[in-house]
């Protein structure tokens, strides 16, 4: 093999590779602010969702979060929304807990999960999580002493989702009142 | 220049990718849990298959054979990317859904083997009406798989419920043994007919 | 204790294969006999954990630092074909025989969507290199178990008959949905 046989292929890779980077690097500028704002407007609808009486909500970065919270936002009214990430049957399932400044669940909202279809899925129902509203102290299933009606044959999920939100209240509980 | 009716007709039936050349099975098995989801794969796929194929087409003649393989994934993968941030943007419900499989349409065979048998050995516009032929061939398929998974599992047809509540629902037919005894049951029926003609 | 949990719950929790849907290609196409199906099962269990460890370096050394994340699809494409070419020399020096059997499926391994996700996946969750090495190694692995024994099914049932429109594909299909509810067994065992 000589030298042309080797260095034309690999000019045309590396051309090819280089116009490809430059129209992705382009079409990613030009995405950018719509995808921000789809994220944005996903996530506000979701703490609305958790917290109707709030209506604006600023996100604590420089809170210290313990388990499996991956955000913490303060709303106008005092309330928090924290989201959560405890694992259940077949991944983390999201969780997004709303808490006013009382310590009271204003409401639960599963936001992302991989549970069974059918099943731990119901998690999503307006059934299941608006027995969370309301809420204060502690939230377990009936099965461990607790008040939440955990849906049928899905156990683990429910459990899942009352972990998630006691991390929340438990971490109210610790920091809210430094606000 | 072959004939772009013709063209479509083979991808849609005598070539059919998921029924007759069995191949893009994982998009087709993982994403069918419904109907919605599977037409919304077939469609990403499509989009991602017509245009590689029309480029890789148009550079067929400039790409040394030695480097083909990489030089078309990279078109490949240049269009998926497009592809998975033009979702995210504007179909984002679509985008969380289809979750991995869209960066996965990359190593989805079909999209390559268009690229190796047809598009770099015809002009780009037959190169196109081949594309939309398996792309749409694909779609179908994947969303007769979703709309038979979705009945029998959740009882709904694009998530609106046509079984009584009462009726049950074999959730197994969303989970992933569904996807298998499905497709297995579509081809067996496939056959059968093939068989007798 | 973390880190076998992972490597675990790869193998039968969330089985690439039969409750994921990675990999279905060559499942499907290289599970004819056990001995291909075991050397195909090798041979991904040596690519994909190779492929993660460098595509995670990559991701975290080049990517990043140039702010140029939105490439990692064709960074990490090229990074796994790159990797086969070089496996089939190896092999094609080394072990021949091996070499022989794979035959042609070796370059597929390119297109077995569970390298590419693979990478993928340990990139959108965060994890660290030794964790990403190692959830390619239990996937890889659960892969190398789901191929061998669907071979070693698919073995047994050429030799029977069977219903002629479910010659073929079919029956593997059924087979194969047979096998992911034993493996849906396994779901829910290990929480990660």
């Amino acid at each position: 093999m000589n030298t042309k046989e080797i260095v034309k292929p690999a000019i045309v890779l590396l051309l090819i590779a280089a116009v490809a980077a430059a129209l992705l690097g382009f079409i990613s500028e030009v995405t950018a602010a719509p995808i921000a704002a789809q994220e944005q407007k996903t996530l506000n609808e979701g703490m609305m969702a958790v917290m109707p009486e709030a209506s604006s909500f600023e996100e604590l970065t420089d809170a210290e979060k313990s388990g499996t919270i991956t955000a913490v936002y303060q709303a106008d009214n005092g309330g928090y929304v924290i989201t959560t990430a405890p694992g259940g049957f077949g991944g983390a399932v999201n969780t997004m807990v709303g808490i006013g400044a009382d310590g009271v669940i204003t409401g639960v909202r599963v936001t992302g999960h991989a549970e069974t279809p059918g099943l731990g899925a119901k998690a999503t129902e307006p059934a299941f999580y608006e027995q969370f509203t309301g809420k204060a102290g502690t939230v377990s299933v009936t099965k461990d002493g607790g008040e939440i009606v955990p849906i049928t044959s899905a156990t683990i999920t429910s459990r899942t989702v009352c972990d998630g939100t006691q991390e929340a209240l438990d971490w109210v509980a610790a920091n809210g009142g430094a606000n | 220049m072959a004939n772009p009716i013709k063209l479509i007709k083979n991808g849609i039936i005598n070539e059919n990718p998921t029924f007759v050349q069995v191949i893009g099975m994982c998009p087709t098995l993982a994403v069918t849990s419904s109907a919605i989801n599977g037409i919304g794969m077939g469609l990403a796929a499509t989009a991602v298959l017509v245009f590689s194929n029309i480029f890789v087409s148009l550079l067929r003649k400039i790409i040394p054979d030695t480097v083909r393989i990489p030089c078309f994934i990279v078109v490949i993968a240049t269009f998926v990317t497009i592809i998975e941030f033009v979702l995210k943007a504007y179909v984002p419900t679509l985008y969380k859904s289809l979750g991995l499989f869209i960066p996965l349409i990359v190593v989805n065979c079909l999209i390559l083997a268009r690229a190796e048998a047809f598009a770099s050995k015809n002009g780009p516009v037959a190169a196109a009406f081949d594309g939309i032929g398996m792309g749409l061939g694909f779609t179908i398929a994947l969303g007769i798989l979703g709309l038979v998974r979705e009945f029998i599992g959740a009882g709904t047809l694009f998530d609106i419920t046509v079984l009584p509540e009462a009726f049950p629902r074999t959730l197994l037919f969303v989970m992933a043994p569904g996807a298998f005894f499905t497709l297995a049951c579509l081809m067996a029926i496939l056959n059968h007919f093939r068989n007798k003609a | 204790m973390n880190l076998i949990l992972l490597v675990l719950a790869g193998i039968f929790v969330n089985n690439y294969v039969l409750s994921q849907f990675l990999g279905i290609c060559p499942f499907l196409g290289v599970s004819k006999k056990v001995d291909t199906a075991a050397g195909m099962g090798m041979a991904v269990i040596f690519v994909m954990s190779l492929a993660a460890a460098v595509a995670w370096l990559v991701y975290n050394f080049i990517l990043v630092p140039l702010n140029i994340i939105y490439l990692y699809n064709i960074a990490f494409i090229l990074v796994i074909a790159s990797l086969v070419q070089f496996v089939e020399m190896f092999l094609k020096k080394a072990a021949p025989a091996l070499y022989q059997a794979l035959g042609v499926f070796l370059p597929l391994i390119t297109t077995n969507c569970a390298v590419l996700g693979v990478a993928v996946l340990n990139m959108q969750k965060g994890y660290n290199f030794i964790e990403s090495v190692l959830n390619a190694l239990g996937g890889a692995a659960g892969f190398a178990l789901a191929i061998v024994l669907f071979a070693g099914i698919r073995e047994r049932i050429a030799d029977n008959d069977t219903p002629k429109a479910f010659e073929g594909f079919p029956m593997a299909l059924i087979t194969a949905g047979l096998m992911s509810i034993a493996f849906l067994g396994f779901s829910g065992l290990i929480k990660l």
